[in-house]
């Protein structure tokens, strides 16, 4: 099973709100991988939209994340464009 | 009372009825009220035999399954062609089956051998404990989401009938405690006129889904479920968060004809935003908008800005966790001035303190919370020059994005002509070192000062020699100089625009400004007023920088004014005694000269 691991930072302005928890979960799910955010606070799931908004995280944080799955690698450069602002 | 004709004329003259929440979808309807009591029944605490523990898992997973299907088929029915109520209902289906609330709240029945309702209460605290540490306002809100979604389940549990909107079957405003976006979303295929809750703001979702659908909605209107009753005639109003109970006939009729009035007069107003701003006799003066976002320059286009007469910069320093960088600066400045381009987009640099304080610069050990007096502290341009690194920054931003258009950079809060120097010099040994390094910027970049500051206005003939451009914030202008703190309820009433005071200031900053050549604007509040604008307008300023909203009504009135009235306007309110004169003046001379503007009430 590969797993990967990529430092992030969010670009998105208004940080990560409800629309992007829900891509988050949405791109776990597509890509059949699990994936958890890491931050300097905890480590969270994210099929969890409530976790993932619970780290507050806003423009400038810098996380990790992390996917374990054969579309690893695949739902990471996904992860990175989305929290880059960018439409996927 | 004199008022202009748009919202701020208020159609209905008793106000002794009137109940004042937050307009948080636009439009004006009249109905009956449908009050929906909230509801406080929820289940009590009971524990279960070892044997039921898994027959109330499985009830518990049956009501969020129901929950599901019941958010899935709004979906279909009525989201098609609603991306913003499309998302909302997305991220409230994965709500239900979050591990914080599905796992959790199964996790509870079977360890502590309780009820679902109880357990459920129990996971959301533990959620709403979790939110309620966010600091951020926007991710914080999302609990009243949450809430939403228990909700739904816990109606499920309890063997609700059905949404509560189910017996409606006449066109009423309904009122709640609070409604969620599913509800909103309901009373668009119900028909229902308007609503009015005792919660939420302008950005909660369901607020965001009136909007979408065009459902006139008050929010935030405390107690409303109690001081009104079902069958009561009311009139709602979404722009101003006006809501009358059981009006008389007459005021029926007034407001009935202000949303005929207001309805025409909108799609009038609209035919100036391509038009230009000058009088019929050539003189012009440039209407620009304030914002604070980027993502408000669609608003700016909308509605026909010359311009960005203020930008506050605040929002990127404090939007985040850590401090934004040189390069992120750079790109949110260049991409204003070159989407704005060949536009003048004024930006302000940081202006902290005062009413602004945060503690979010905590790297030079700067308290700004412990001021005594906050509004006469270390604040603006005097932080500014105190925090070298940080203002090197956002010079170093300012001067690389100024190659992409007409960038005009503002320091604030200028009170003596030693810190336009030494501002201008920190500029210079900027632009030496970006020339070293061979990044381009503009070496001609406009550079002005903000007129907010009494000392300024006594010097501006000096200033003026410094600068390329003034622009006089009215707001800290009065307040500084009439000694009024408006947030003071004892003193609030005493802050007045038109004090005699006020206004020699400002023709004294434009007459400083226009004899060295430079350009004088203005950004306060009162440039976005119509019933200042032909005053500001006689008093020569060049640029009115006002909410984006505001500029096609403030471009008629230019359109309708002559060069020569004006300055003679200008000249008569310079020669009043007192606020209340001027006032006076206005109500006879504006009706006269503007009878299309403005009329009596």
């Amino acid at each position: 099973m590969t797993v990967l691991q990529k430092e992030m930072k969010v670009g998105i302005h208004c940080g990560v709100h409800g629309r992007v928890a829900v891509k988050l979960a949405e791109i776990a799910e597509k890509n059949k991988v699990d994936m958890e955010i890491i931050s300097e606070k905890e480590q969270v799931n994210c099929r969890s939209i409530l976790e993932v908004l619970g780290l507050a995280l806003v423009q400038g944080s810098h996380i990790c994340v992390r996917a374990e799955g054969k579309q690893a690698a695949k739902a990471l450069i996904t992860v990175k464009s989305l929290l880059a602002g960018q439409k996927i | 009372m004199m008022q202009g004709r748009d919202c701020t004329k208020k159609p209905v003259e008793s106000e002794e009825q009137a109940l004042f929440g937050v307009g948080a979808s636009p439009g004006i309807v009249t109905a009956r009220a449908q009050v929906f009591k909230r509801r406080t029944s929820r289940a009590a605490w009971r524990r279960l035999p070892p044997e039921m523990v898994e027959r109330e898992v499985c009830r518990f997973q049956e009501a969020v399954t129901e929950a599901e299907q019941e958010l899935q088929k709004l979906r279909v029915t009525f989201a098609d062609d609603l991306s913003d109520a499309l998302s909302i209902i997305d991220s409230h289906i994965l709500m239900l089956k979050d591990r914080m609330i599905l796992g959790r709240t199964i996790e509870i029945i079977r360890q502590e051998s309780i009820n679902a309702e109880w357990a459920l209460a129990k996971a959301l605290g533990r959620v709403k404990k979790k939110f309620e540490t966010i600091a951020d306002p926007y991710i914080k809100q999302r609990f009243s989401d949450v809430k939403y979604v228990a909700d739904r389940i816990f109606g499920l549990l309890s063997g609700r009938e059905d949404d509560v909107l189910t017996d409606i079957s006449e066109k009423v405003i309904v009122i709640g405690h609070d409604f969620s976006p599913e509800d909103t979303l309901h009373m668009q295929a119900k028909n229902i006129l308007g609503f009015i809750t005792e919660e939420g703001g302008v950005t909660s979702h369901t607020a965001i889904v009136a909007r979408s659908l065009g459902i006139p909605a008050v929010v935030g209107l405390e107690n409303i479920t109690c001081l009104c009753a079902s069958g009561d005639e009311i009139i709602l109003d979404g722009f101003s968060g006006r809501v009358y109970l059981n009006p008389t006939p007459v005021q029926l009729r007034q407001y009935r004809e202000y949303d005929k009035l207001h309805q025409s007069f909108s799609e009038e107003l609209s035919l100036y935003i391509h038009l230009a701003s000058e009088t019929p006799d050539g003189h012009r003066v440039r209407l620009a908008g304030n914002i604070e976002m980027t993502d408000e320059v669609q608003a700016v286009l909308r509605y026909g800005a010359e311009g960005i007469g203020l930008f506050r910069s605040e929002f990127d320093f404090f939007s985040r966790e850590l401090l934004p960088d040189e390069e992120t600066l750079t790109r949110t400045y260049s991409e204003l001035v070159r989407t704005l381009a060949p536009q003048p987009v004024t930006i302000r640099t940081l202006d902290i303190g005062g009413d602004k304080f945060s503690n979010r610069l905590p790297h030079n050990g700067i308290r700004l919370d412990l001021e005594r007096n906050p509004a006469l502290g270390l604040r603006s341009i005097r932080y500014s020059l105190r925090d070298p690194t940080l203002f090197t920054m956002q010079l170093r931003a300012l001067l690389r994005a100024s190659v992409h258009g007409n960038l005009r950079i503002l320091l604030p809060m200028i009170s003596s002509s030693s810190e336009v120097r030494c501002a201008k010099g920190m500029v210079r040994q900027i632009m030496n070192k970006l020339d070293q390094e061979e990044i381009p910027f503009d070496p001609e970049v406009s550079i002005g000062i903000m007129i907010e500051v009494p000392s300024a206005v006594i010097l501006a003939d000096i200033l003026a020699d410094e600068v390329d451009f003034f622009s006089i914030g009215t707001n800290d202008l009065i307040q500084y100089s009439l000694a009024i703190d408006r947030g003071n309820q004892y003193v609030a009433h005493m802050y007045e625009p038109f004090h005699p005071a006020v206004l020699r200031m400002i023709k004294q900053t434009v007459a400083a400004g226009h004899r060295r050549g430079i350009e004088v604007s203005m950004c306060g509040e009162m440039a976005g007023d119509v019933v200042s604008a032909p005053v500001l307008f006689g008093l020569g300023l060049d640029e009115l920088s006002m909410r984006p909203s505001a500029i096609p009504h403030v471009r008629r009135i230019l359109r309708c004014s002559e060069h020569r009235q004006l300055t003679e306007l200008g000249r008569a309110v310079l020669g009043c005694s007192d606020g209340g004169e001027v006032r006076n003046f206005l109500t006879r001379y504006l009706p006269e000269n503007y009878p299309q503007e403005f009329c009596c009430s």
